[in-house]
């Protein structure tokens, strides 16, 4: 029996180790004392429970407990004796715990005997056992919470003849294990082992403490446990700091010639503590060829040579042996390293952010971010069955992208750069870039999504991009592209597209004349108009002009993947498709164009209806084929203005009704207009000359005549048509 | 998609055109403006079918100009992310046409025994060259993603999934 209440006992004195663990959190100071406070209270809660005793005796240990503050009443059945023994010195307390420890295994048997005769007959049976363990933690931890704990606390603190605390090292995150090893071993040996208590704090790692009187005890406690901990300890900590290296991580070099260079892994051995990398070279070639053929070389680099690809040509230029080896693993895309950096640094997650866990246990959950605090980030799951909130390291999210999801880049080199994701590989995005329509990789913390689009940036000091500008060496081109300190040029040469970059100070100035170009069939082009490509590697293509310069003309074409949509072509291998937008007549026009004194020259003929079903067909002439016409003419209402059509009469042989497409109706008084009117008519089969059939047609080369006065279609200005074939007739009637 | 739709308008009309045909006028212009353009709620407009009504006209102070309200039904094509539809490529990259809109497949969204090989015919074939894509060749495709500018819409499709790719040879067809 009394073994069993060793047992007991030595079970509450676990019991109360664990809890010390439970407890001792912050207070350090406390720690020493915790195990003593512990009796020291229950001593008070004893005192108090002297008077109750009596009667609750029996209700606690029939049913299994009342609980109430004063439930540690249980516990201090064991303590209600040593008060008593020696309740009235206080000073004396330490040692009487002292003997309360050490004694426990000799001595409790007789001083069990004594206590039983003092209390009541406490038959813990073994069932009881367990229930009583379970009140005697929650009252302690109750009593811990609820009382206060100043209580006698200078009566607490350790004297001199207190049992010391020990330091002893032990395996990192294995503290409590050691504890219990010890705790265990104290049940088994019983009082060989002379140390008061251990304790393991949570905060601190690798340590325990143990109490004891004397050095020689503690060691001696430990000395069976020493090996062990050793080695757990070297394995343990080492591997906690390892950095975890794995293939395509990006790393940057630490010493060496490529002190700072961004690195990509190509294979880890960790047999050897060995890293494959890849990385661009930084050989200098000379040296290597000064090297192999026996000359001085210098002890010290001067420089460091630039990061470049190795160039083969060059090698072999300097009789430097080249020989090609390609290592299966370092196979794929080399990626633009610019765009690239090896360490995450601080993740910027903003609310709204959709993310993604990568590490934990919460591996692939989804949610949005709705808060974000120091450490952790607070989200909202995707997951039904999740609470609404859940606090996530923010180490161990990651910004989520879908295809299809436009995103704007918020670090970086291509700050400000807008485009849609194609396409997502764990970290990194593939983004198709709205300005230039090519694939970049970025890491998914450097963008954001956005709806935004960028036009990037379209102008360096004066010159925007497409304009036409005049360099240095009196060649021209487009600006295609504005980088950051140079431009994009397109240079004017019809044959082989060429472009260069260009600095700002290259650039002379901005052509912005008005250029007059004739096309291939002597057609007036000027900037605006559309034409058609008829030779060259670009036949066949309808695009507007932007510029025109020297005989050549600058075409923008939206499905043109090069040069940003540019193409260069000359003047006469291209002719003109629709009307023009300026002035002029055209040949064969059967309605006459007339620069209007005024200064925008935009004068259409009469209005033509064209009707939904079938395009005009022409037979002949420049039109030939133009059943595109109609084609070419909705193609163009997306990109750029509306064009008239002027077609001969002539050439017209389908009857059908034109749509009209005028210009804006901004031009007053013009008396071009007026023949709105009647042109109206939409059966006439001719569409053209509907007013007067004589007045009509305007032949070629008679340009200039309607110059000076407005044309009155009513007045017969217009010669008569036996005049017209002397041509310039009009001229003489003015 | 394709939606049949009333959108409304105000179209200021010139004085000189008043008068007995004013009405058609009226639609003239309309047309004239709407046709062919793209909003980014509406998508392409693709064809005018008809009037609702026109309202009053409000003469503009100052200007002369009057603004009519003109309701009318019209065509629209409007595309939506997930949504699958054929389509005639244009370029190799590659751009394909569904009617007003472009669309642009890339390289990552092509099924992987797919490749790239240019030349005179650029074109896309698989390693059995079974199947080939080239420019006006028929493919179905499905769109991930849409981008509205002013403008213009601009969309990203895929050919990687079930059922979609080549339907249509042109050198065949």
């Amino acid at each position: 029996m009394s073994r069993g209440r060793g047992v007991e006992d030595d079970d509450i004195e676990d019991e109360e180790y664990e809890d010390e663990d439970h407890f001792l959190d912050e207070d350090i100071g406390r720690r020493c004392c915790t195990s003593s406070k512990k009796r020291r209270r229950s001593n008070f809660i004893d005192d108090v429970a002297e008077e109750d005793d009596e009667e609750d005796d029996d209700e606690l240990y029939s049913g299994g407990g009342k609980k109430h503050s004063k439930a540690p009443r249980v516990a201090s059945q064991f303590f209600y004796l040593e008060a008593q023994v020696d309740s009235d010195e206080e000073v004396e307390e330490d040692e009487r715990e002292d003997d309360f420890i050490v004694e426990t295994g000799a001595d409790l048997p007789d001083d069990d005997v004594g206590r039983r005769m003092h209390s009541h007959p406490l038959l813990l049976r073994e069932d009881e056992h367990k229930k009583m363990l379970k009140l005697l933690r929650e009252a302690f931890r109750l009593e811990y919470d609820e009382e206060t704990i100043d209580v006698e606390q200078q009566a607490l603190l350790p004297s001199v003849r207190y049992p010391k605390l020990w330091m002893v090292k032990c395996a990192t995150g294995r503290e409590r294990e050691t504890v219990a090893c010890l705790m265990q071993k104290y049940i088994d040996k019983g009082s060989e082992l002379q140390i008061r208590s251990v304790i393991a704090l949570d905060h601190l790692k690798n340590y325990i403490y143990i109490e004891a009187d004397k050095n020689a005890h503690v060691r001696e406690a430990v000395k069976d446990m020493l090996v062990p901990i050793r080695e757990m300890t070297v394995v343990l900590s080492a591997e906690s700091k390892a950095v975890h290296l794995s293939r395509d991580t990006w790393v940057k070099m630490k010493v060496g010639t490529y002190k700072g260079d961004l690195t990509q892994v190509i294979d880890v051995d960790n047999v050897r503590q060995r890293v494959t990398v890849k990385l661009i070279p930084r050989i200098d070639l000379q040296e290597l060829a000064n090297k192999l053929e026996g000359r001085e070389v210098a002890k010290k680099k001067a420089f460091v040579p630039p990061p470049r690809f190795m160039n083969v040509d060059e090698a072999r230029a300097l009789h430097i042996r080249v020989e090609c080896r390609r290592n299966s693993i370092s196979e794929g895309e080399i990626v633009g390293l610019s765009t690239l950096f090896a360490n995450r640094k601080k993740t910027h997650f903003m609310k709204g952010d959709a993310v993604i866990v990568v590490k934990g246990d919460l591996k692939i959950l989804k949610g949005w971010v709705k808060k974000v605090e120091e450490e952790n980030v607070h989200i909202r799951p995707e997951m039904k069955g999740l609470p609404k909130t859940l606090a996530v390291n923010e180490k161990e999210l990651c910004k989520y992208f879908e295809p299809g999801n436009h995103v704007k880049v918020v670090s970086g080199t291509k700050k400000g750069g807008t485009g849609m994701v194609v396409k997502v590989e764990q970290h990194v995005l593939i983004i198709l870039s709205d300005t230039t329509k090519e694939h970049i990789r970025f890491f998914a913390d450097d963008v954001v999504e956005s709806s935004e689009v960028a036009t990037g940036v379209t102008k360096i000091g004066d010159y925007e991009l497409h304009n036409l500008v005049l360099l240095d060496n009196n060649s021209f081109g487009v600006i295609i592209g504005v980088e950051n300190e140079a431009f994009q040029v397109l240079k004017g040469v019809p044959e082989r597209p060429e472009v260069f970059l260009v600095k700002l100070r290259e650039i002379k100035c901005k052509l912005h004349k008005k250029f007059n170009l004739q096309d291939r069939y002597r057609n007036p082009v000027s900037v605006k108009d559309v034409v058609r490509i008829l030779e060259g590697p670009c036949k066949g293509k309808q695009c507007p002009v932007e510029h025109i310069y020297k005989g050549v003309v600058f075409v923008y074409d939206r499905h043109h993947l090069e040069n940003a949509g540019f193409i260069c072509v000359k003047a006469d291998s291209c002719c003109i498709v629709g009307g023009s937008r300026s002035n002029g007549n055209r040949n064969g026009d059967s309605f006459s164009r007339f620069s209007s004194f005024k200064t925008p020259p935009r004068v259409p003929p009469s209005p033509r209806i064209f009707a939904r079903g079938g395009p005009p067909f022409d037979s002949g002439g420049r039109h030939k084929g133009g059943r595109g016409g109609r084609d070419a003419l909705i193609a163009t209402t997306l990109e750029s203005q509306i064009k008239v059509v002027t077609i001969d009469r002539n050439f017209i042989s389908d009857n059908i009704i034109i749509l009209t497409l005028t210009y804006d109706t901004s031009r007053y008084g013009i008396e071009s207009e007026t023949p709105m009117h009647p042109s109206r008519t939409p059966l006439h089969p001719y569409m053209t000359p509907m007013r007067d059939p004589g007045a009509t047609p305007i032949h070629d080369g008679m340009r200039t005549p309607m110059r000076d006065k407005a044309w009155n279609p009513y007045a017969p200005i217009s010669p008569p048509k036996d005049n017209r074939e002397e041509g310039n007739p009009i001229l003489n009637d003015i | 998609m394709f939606f049949h739709i009333v959108l409304e308008r105000n179209m200021q009309l010139h004085p000189r055109h008043f008068g007995r045909n004013l009405r058609e006028n009226l639609v003239s212009k309309l047309m004239k403006d709407v046709e062919g353009t793209c909003s980014g709620r509406h998508g392409f407009v693709v064809a005018i079918t008809g009037i609702e009504n026109v309202g009053k006209g409000l003469i503009r102070d100052g200007t002369g100009f009057v603004t009519f309200p003109v309701k009318y039904q019209c065509v629209v094509f409007r595309p939506f992310k997930g949504e699958i539809l054929e389509a005639a490529v244009t370029m190799m990259g590659f751009f394909a046409e569904a009617g007003p809109v472009q669309i642009f497949v890339s390289n990552h969204l092509i099924p992987d025994d797919m490749e790239f090989q240019s030349g005179d015919m650029p074109n896309y074939t698989t390693s059995d060259g079974s199947v080939k894509i080239q420019k006006d060749s028929e493919v179905r495709l499905k769109i991930i993603g849409t981008r509205v500018d002013a403008t213009e819409i601009f969309c990203i499709g895929t050919i990687k999934d079930d059922f979609l790719g080549v339907i249509n040879d042109p050198t065949t067809a």
